[in-house]
């Protein structure tokens, strides 16, 4: 029997390549090199709108290199009509436009930046596309294949429904983010005394927090295949961590418009982000940008400053249709540890 | 006293002639006496007594006149002899000598078995070829690989394979575990023709590169050639793997079997009516669903990695130099992951060849191809499913005249032509809801035709000569629809400024080219010789793949107004040298090729379901070159070969705009190029029915891409930056594989078979199928290394004859 399960892993692992045959390899990419990294996006909602910079470092630990914010940098953007507006820097390498500045469709968009050093950069002239309307949000319910049975993945996944324009070229980038009541148990809080063992030491407050959450992962579409129609198309997976769903999540959907160039960078950042070693593995490439230096027009950045129309919608989860739960982990603590959590019960909620 | 005598003699005859009626075979009589003396033709075949398989090279002399010839690569010769009785004394390296008394009264066949020798019995290699052809021909760059020499290497997961087998000979590589393609001399994957029974063979592979596509068990044996290739081929730029169908068995029905852990294979052949018909079927599937199954998981146990293949081929006798062979071969494989994707590919090959000999000196070779290829995505995602078809269909006609002038002096000449037809990507929904828009990627259809010459003669003993040439043409053919780009700007979409129409059958664009092949051969003394070569190839049809393997996220490509055929020209040269009678052989080979026309991607290309690839696509041009040393004992209780290749495949792409120039436009890397590659194969006999194998594979690891830099976007992921293709390269390869062959004879033939016990990676090396960069929370970001079998990975299997 034994050797039976053998024989099943080891066939199994061979035909699936899983994750048990991936180790670490200690390599020293021996290169370095600081490029500026430019990322952020205006939209047609209210801002403040974030542009950040930074340098690229050596590929590896911080200890080798760390990637730097570039700071005391001056940015403005500018549109076609010769309206600008200046970025303020809040937290280092972080850019803002003051809040009242919002896209519009149809303008186009340059950024400029001058860095510390007196290195300036211009980007291409950005167009806003429209975006389509959101009809609707669909959530489904998803286990993840697992060679366990007690141990898996599973959460739900985030489609967006809406009807394509037939006359256009369309696409598309979604932001999932979500909203989540947390139920906490700050009377069972446990500290370590100066011996290092634990002891009790119950909090106060507090039990219900409200915990909003921007979800990773990039969800890009282009609708050549399938231009002019009703489409849903999945656009983000929420991971069931065994706090998320115990009590009530809302999930909250912008959908962006994006323009072709914009779309090819995203793409391409993408491939990347799926290289997993495998035999579907699309080949490195370099990361394009949109960004120029006007003295170099030959140094490479890496990012791009996009421009988006944007619909948004939201939908509270149903936790009917989560089949099997995963283990509850509750958390012994004062609920505003949480990062983006708040005891004020959102105006909309309920 | 002379009286008596006489009588004697009659007395003996007679006593002679019971015997042979009663012992029935210590002397044979051919053909029926119509009272002409001759001379007749006598049809010698030879055949191993075991295996039935026919034995090439075999040596036939008349005892009584010292007349004789070697049998050729039908396993046969022809003898004219006057009525009377003779001794045929049939002979064969590795082989029991036999004398075949036998009386002549007119025109007929005899079949010659020989038993293998008992001190080599089943571990010799049976070449096809004379013992010291590697010496005596002008064949440069060849290998023959016996099918013997192939089940006698450890199997992987108690399967012996000829692909992977082939990439134990020197200039032969592949790019990792888990990959259909391999690489001869630094050429890319798509460079290979491999031909199965003389049908092309576009995927030649099982699971992703796993499992060879076809049944070893009707293999007689594989010709690789990687330079030196005769002008009768072409079509590929770079190396020829021809495989060719043994023929059924003319005497009894019988068969092989073979059960492994993944699948399981069997094979029946035997003589229909009268021994001039013959029938050969085969067939293997995999029961690894069966495995998968097993799992007590839904997602796993709904996964599914399916394959089989099927073989039939008839050989019938038409007359003594007359036969015809019709041969059937379809593959098949289905993969799905829980994960709603499943990926399928088939190749489905008829074959009709006719063989007319024209008496001793001239014979003819006709054959109708008919070959296609079809793979295909199943995408099942909720609210999105689609499928992806794609199909290739050649079909050609061959045609060939050999004129055998003397002994080592041959004159072939013939023409080939085929229709080669492309649907590179049809997408469809899988159900009505589904918002896929069908769209169909403009099909392609050529007309790819070549006529050749090919000369081989042996002015002395000591210098051979070989040479050909072969004339191409491909014509390009409607209906398509040809973008027309902007000369001023960079190939892409945006730039095209027009179509043309093409309606049915309409030229497109043509190509056509010579392809001068020639080789040399200086023989020193008998035993050592040094060989020259040259060839020139085109190819018309390119594999655009963005992964290590071929599968079905492939793209197949006609040459058409944008893309140029692939032009290889290759100089090679070698030194050859046996020892010891022929029982150990040695070779060094260095070879220098030119590649033009090569394709590279640009980045972040779109390859599949693109109707305007060329937009996609760079043209480069590539060298490779390399030394070639190889070392091989082919007789005792220990057999066994060293090759080592020294070698580098280089790649230069220089377009006119920057995003058509790959690293700064200086030579780089292909994917294949490993430069030092070493393979030491061993057999050792322990007893009779029992051995020991051993491989042991070292090579230098395969270029990669390695980031120059890490940068942050979305949410402060570390993400890798890449620059440069090709610059770094995966740890070394290495790799030992052991097996232990053994079996017991027992009145039962169910149960006499071989066991074939095998350890795969016997030190369990983690060798990098590829190594990649992410950033995963918890440590630093960094490289990890994919193994596909980094475990010593153990399988059993049992073969049997009935």
């Amino acid at each position: 029997m034994r050797l039976n399960t053998l024989y099943i892993l080891g066939f199994t692992l061979m035909i699936f390549g899983l994750s048990s045959c991936i180790d670490e390899l200690n390599i020293d990419t021996e290169q370095k090199r600081n490029i500026l990294v430019v990322e952020g996006m205006i939209t047609t909602e209210n801002g403040p709108h974030k542009i950040s910079l930074s340098k690229s470092a050596k590929y590896g630990s911080i200890l080798e290199d760390d990637i730097k914010k570039e700071q005391n940098a001056t940015l403005f953007i500018r549109d076609e009509v010769g309206d600008q507006v200046f970025l303020t820097e809040g937290s280092s390498g972080s850019y803002f436009t003051p809040a009242d500045f919002k896209a519009e469709v149809g303008r186009s968009y340059t950024l400029s930046i001058t860095l510390a050093n007196g290195e300036r950069y211009i980007s291409t002239k950005e167009l806003v596309p429209e975006v389509p309307k959101l009809n609707s949000i669909v959530l489904l319910w998803k286990k993840q294949p697992s060679l366990s049975d007690i141990q898996f993945t599973s959460g739900i996944e985030v489609y967006a429904n809406w009807n394509d324009p037939e006359d256009e070229k369309n696409y598309y980038l979604w932001q999932t983010s979500g909203l989540f009541k947390i139920n906490a148990r700050p009377d069972l809080h446990v500290s370590k005394n100066f011996f290092g063992n634990p002891v009790p030491d119950p909090k106060d407050c507090c039990e219900e927090c409200y915990v909003s959450e921007t979800l990773g992962g990039l969800s890009i579409f282009k609708d050549n295949l399938t231009n002019g129609n009703e489409i849903t198309h999945r656009v983000g997976f929420i991971e069931d961590d065994g706090r998320r769903f115990m009590d009530k999540y809302m999930v909250i959907l912008e959908q962006r418009s994006l323009t072709k160039n914009a779309f090819q960078f995203f793409d391409l950042l993408n491939n990347q982000l799926s290289i997993q070693g495998d035999i579907f593995d699309p080949p490195p490439a370099k990361i394009g940008t949109n960004i120029i230096n006007l003295d170099t027009p030959d140094e490479d950045v890496i990012g791009y400053f996009g421009v988006s129309d944007v619909s948004r919608d939201s939908i509270f989860l149903d936790n009917g249709i989560i089949l099997e739960n995963q283990p509850s982990r509750i958390l012994n603590d004062d609920c505003r540890v949480l990062p983006g959590s708040t005891t004020e019960i959102p105006s909309f909620w309920n | 006293m002379f009286h008596y005598d006489i009588v004697r003699y009659k007395y003996l005859v007679l006593i002679g002639f019971l015997l042979v009626s009663i012992i029935g075979k210590a002397q044979t009589t051919i053909g029926k006496d119509d009272g002409k003396n001759g001379p007749h033709t006598i049809t010698v075949y030879v055949n191993d007594a075991e295996d039935k398989s026919q034995l090439i090279g075999a040596n036939v002399i008349v005892k009584e006149n010292g007349e004789g010839d070697i049998t050729n690569e039908r396993g046969r010769t022809r003898l004219n002899l006057t009525s009377g009785n003779y001794t045929l004394e049939v002979s064969y390296l590795g082989y029991e000598t036999k004398e075949e008394k036998i009386v002549v009264l007119g025109k007929g066949t005899i079949r010659i078995k020989l038993t293998q020798s008992a001190e080599t019995l089943e571990e010799v290699i049976i070449s096809s070829e004379g013992a010291d052809q590697n010496v005596r021909n002008t064949d440069l760059g060849k290998q023959v690989m016996s099918i013997a020499t192939i089940e006698a290497l450890p199997p992987f997961v108690g399967e012996a394979d000829i692909l992977k087998s082939i990439t134990l000979l020197p200039g032969v590589s592949s790019v990792g575990e888990a990959s259909a393609g391999f690489n001869v001399r630094g050429s890319n994957a798509d460079q290979n023709l491999i031909l199965l029974g003389g049908a092309p063979l576009y995927n030649p592979s099982h699971l992703f590169g796993f499992f060879s596509a076809f049944n070893t068990d009707l293999i007689q044996d594989i010709s690789i050639y990687k330079g030196g290739i005769p002008a009768n081929y072409g079509g590929r730029a770079s190396s020829i793997i021809d495989l060719r169908y043994k023929r059924g068995d003319q005497d009894n029905w019988g068969g092989k079997a073979s059960l492994g852990l993944v699948s399981a294979k069997a094979s029946l052949s035997g003589p229909v009516f009268t021994e001039d018909l013959t029938v050969m079927v085969a067939g293997r599937s995999s029961y690894s669903n069966w495995i998968l199954n097993a799992v007590n998981d839904a997602a796993v146990s709904n996964s599914s990695a399916n394959f089989y293949d099927l073989n039939a081929i008839v050989d019938y006798d038409i007359a003594d130099d007359f036969s015809v062979r019709y041969a059937f071969y379809r593959s098949n494989d289905d993969f799905s992951l829980a994960s709603d994707t499943s990926f399928t590919w088939s190749n489905q090959n008829h074959t009709i060849s006719l063989d007319k000999n024209f008496g001793e000196k001239f014979k003819i070779e006709l054959s109708a191809v008919d070959a296609s290829y079809n793979f295909g995505i199943v995408d099942n995602s909720p609210f999105s499913n689609f499928t992806i078809d794609s199909k290739i269909k050649d079909q050609g006609l061959n045609f060939a005249a050999k004129y055998f002038v003397a002994d080592n002096h041959d004159i072939s000449i013939g023409a080939q032509t085929k229709l080669i037809k492309i649907q590179p990507g049809d997408l469809n929904r899988v159900n009505p809801e589904s918002p896929i828009e069908p769209f169909s990627v403009k099909n392609e259809k050529a007309m790819e035709s070549g006529i050749f010459a090919q000369h081989n003669f042996e002015l002395t003993k000591y210098l051979g000569v070989s040479y050909g040439l072969r004339y191409n043409t491909f014509r390009f053919l409607g209906p398509n629809q040809v973008p027309v780009y902007d000369p001023l700007l960079p190939r892409n979409e945006e730039n095209i400024l027009s179509f043309t129409e093409y309606g049915d059958n309409d030229l497109i664009t043509d190509y056509s080219g010579f392809e001068p092949r020639a080789s040399l051969r200086l023989s020193m003394t008998e035993s050592f010789s040094l060989k020259f070569g040259y060839n020139k190839m085109y190819q018309y049809i390119h594999l655009i793949s963005s992964t290590t393997t071929i599968a079905p996220t492939d793209v197949w490509k006609l040459s058409d107004t944008y893309l140029k055929p692939q032009e290889v020209t290759q100089y090679s040269g070698g030194l050859f040298k046996n020892f010891n009678n022929n029982s150990i052989e040695a070779s060094v080979e260095v070879f220098y090729k030119d590649l033009q026309n090569i394709l590279d991607y640009k980045d972040g290309a779109t390859l599949i379901l693109n109707n305007n690839l060329e937009s996609d696509l760079l043209n480069g041009i590539g060298r490779a070159y390399g030394v070639e040393l190889y070392l091989e004992k082919k007789t005792g209780n220990f057999t066994g070969w060293l090759s080592y290749t020294y070698s580098r495949s280089e790649r230069k792409v220089v377009g006119s705009f920057p995003e058509e120039i790959i690293n700064d436009g200086d030579w780089y890397a292909s994917n294949f190029d490993k430069p030092h590659s070493l393979s030491i194969v061993g057999d050792y006999k322990l007893g009779k029915r029992t051995k020991v194998s051993s491989i042991f594979t070292y090579s230098t690891g395969r270029p990669t891409t390695y980031p120059e830099a890490k940068f942050n976007y979305q949410n402060g992921t570390n993400i890798a930056y890449y620059d440069n293709r090709n610059t770094f390269r995966v740890p070394d390869y290495h790799r030992l594989d052991l097996s232990l062959t053994f079996g017991w004879d027992t009145e039962n033939k169910w149960l006499s078979g071989d066991w074939v016990l095998s350890l795969y990676n016997v030190y369990g090396r983690k060798n990098a199928f590829s190594v990649f960069f992410d950033d995963i929370p918890g440590s630093p970001p960094q490289a990890f290394r994919l193994s596909v079998l980094g475990i010593p990975f153990p399988s059993l299997s049992y073969n049997f004859e009935f």
